[in-house]
């Protein structure tokens, strides 16, 4: 798994609208990377929705949420409108897992991990938590203090 | 939700906060959204542990709006309850009648708490009932709550999470363990 002081990989994953999204687009801004295993499980739910409710609160950081998923795009598109989600999904469904691979955060299933990443606007991490189970949730309260920092 | 007993940096029930139960009794904050099928649970297994002095019971509130259509309305009209002092018959009825959260439902409930229905209607569309449950929401997530339904215990100055109990029978495994 990337460590803070790393710099993110070169990638390029696409939203659900068709924009690409790479390294470059997140350079010049702060970004939250969500990795999460699996659209429509229970826990991801959970956590997206969380996130969701607190895009004021991410932006007051002035930092964006990005959601990325080895699911195929239909699933996550599925999921964004059942679970009423704004923020950027991207599927990383091909090369199976190839963001996740450069990211340290594949789970041994196929699925990514669940991490979260904030990357400053140098590309360079600044905080990094990967939880031990997926079906853990990774800590708000360090998320924003972090942010806060 | 496994990631249970986590030290928390919420803040401890305060005068502010919705309240009910015997003083001296363990304090036991409960984060909820009102359109939560799982939350109306752990609101049932709670409910008998208030009654019988074994708990006092803090609400939060935790609408997840995004995915939960009537959350906001159901959050807002207990906020306007709560000004004319009814906001426990709201979280009885809504908890018993979760699903049941359409404006009819509200006004039913409200009548049935003998609420000023004018009055009712203008507060649960007053923004500033709206803004304080979002800072709550938005407090409780910095505090440490990763989703709902979520349970606080205070050990000594601090709240301890755990997922909501699913029965009475997993609250008293968490009283035995924080008591």
């Amino acid at each position: 798994m990337l460590q803070v002081g790393d710099k993110i990989p070169e990638f390029s994953l696409k939203d659900l609208e068709g924009e690409t999204v790479s390294n470059e687009t997140l350079l010049g801004q702060r970004s939250v990377l969500v990795f999460f295993p699996a659209a429509f499980s229970g826990v991801c739910s959970d956590q997206l929705s969380v996130y969701q409710e607190m895009l004021d609160e991410f932006e007051k950081h002035n930092a964006k949420v990005y959601a990325i998923s080895v699911d195929v795009f239909h699933s996550q598109k599925a999921f964004a409108d059942q679970r009423g989600l704004t923020m950027p999904l991207l599927s990383d469904f091909f090369p199976q897992g190839a963001v996740a691979d450069a990211f340290g955060v594949r789970g041994s299933r196929g699925a990514s991990d669940r991490a979260l990443f904030v990357v400053e606007a140098d590309g360079t991490i600044s905080w990094c938590f990967k939880t031990d189970s997926p079906a853990d949730m990774p800590p708000t309260d360090q998320l924003f203090e972090a942010l806060a920092a | 939700m496994t990631d249970t007993g986590r030290r928390s940096s919420l803040s401890l029930p305060g005068p502010t906060d919705h309240s009910r139960g015997n003083d001296g009794s363990i304090e036991l904050v409960f984060f909820a959204d009102f359109d939560c099928t799982f939350c109306a649970r752990t609101a049932q297994a709670i409910a008998p542990a208030v009654e019988e002095g074994v708990v006092r019971l803090t609400f939060r509130h935790f609408p997840l709006t995004s995915a939960h259509g009537r959350a906001e309305a159901a959050h807002r009209a207990a906020e306007a309850a709560d000004r004319q002092g009814a906001f426990w018959d709201f979280y009885d009825a809504m908890f018993k009648g979760v699903g049941r959260l359409e404006d009819p439902d509200l006004w039913r409930y409200a009548q049935a708490a003998g609420l000023d229905l004018g009055r009712f209607e203008r507060d649960r569309r007053d923004e500033q009932i709206w803004a304080a449950i979002r800072e709550e929401f938005a407090a409780a997530v910095r505090g440490g709550v990763t989703g709902a339904p979520m349970v606080g215990l205070k050990v000594g100055e601090i709240l301890m999470l755990e997922a909501g109990p699913r029965s009475r029978a997993e609250l008293d495994g968490l009283l035995t363990t924080y008591r």
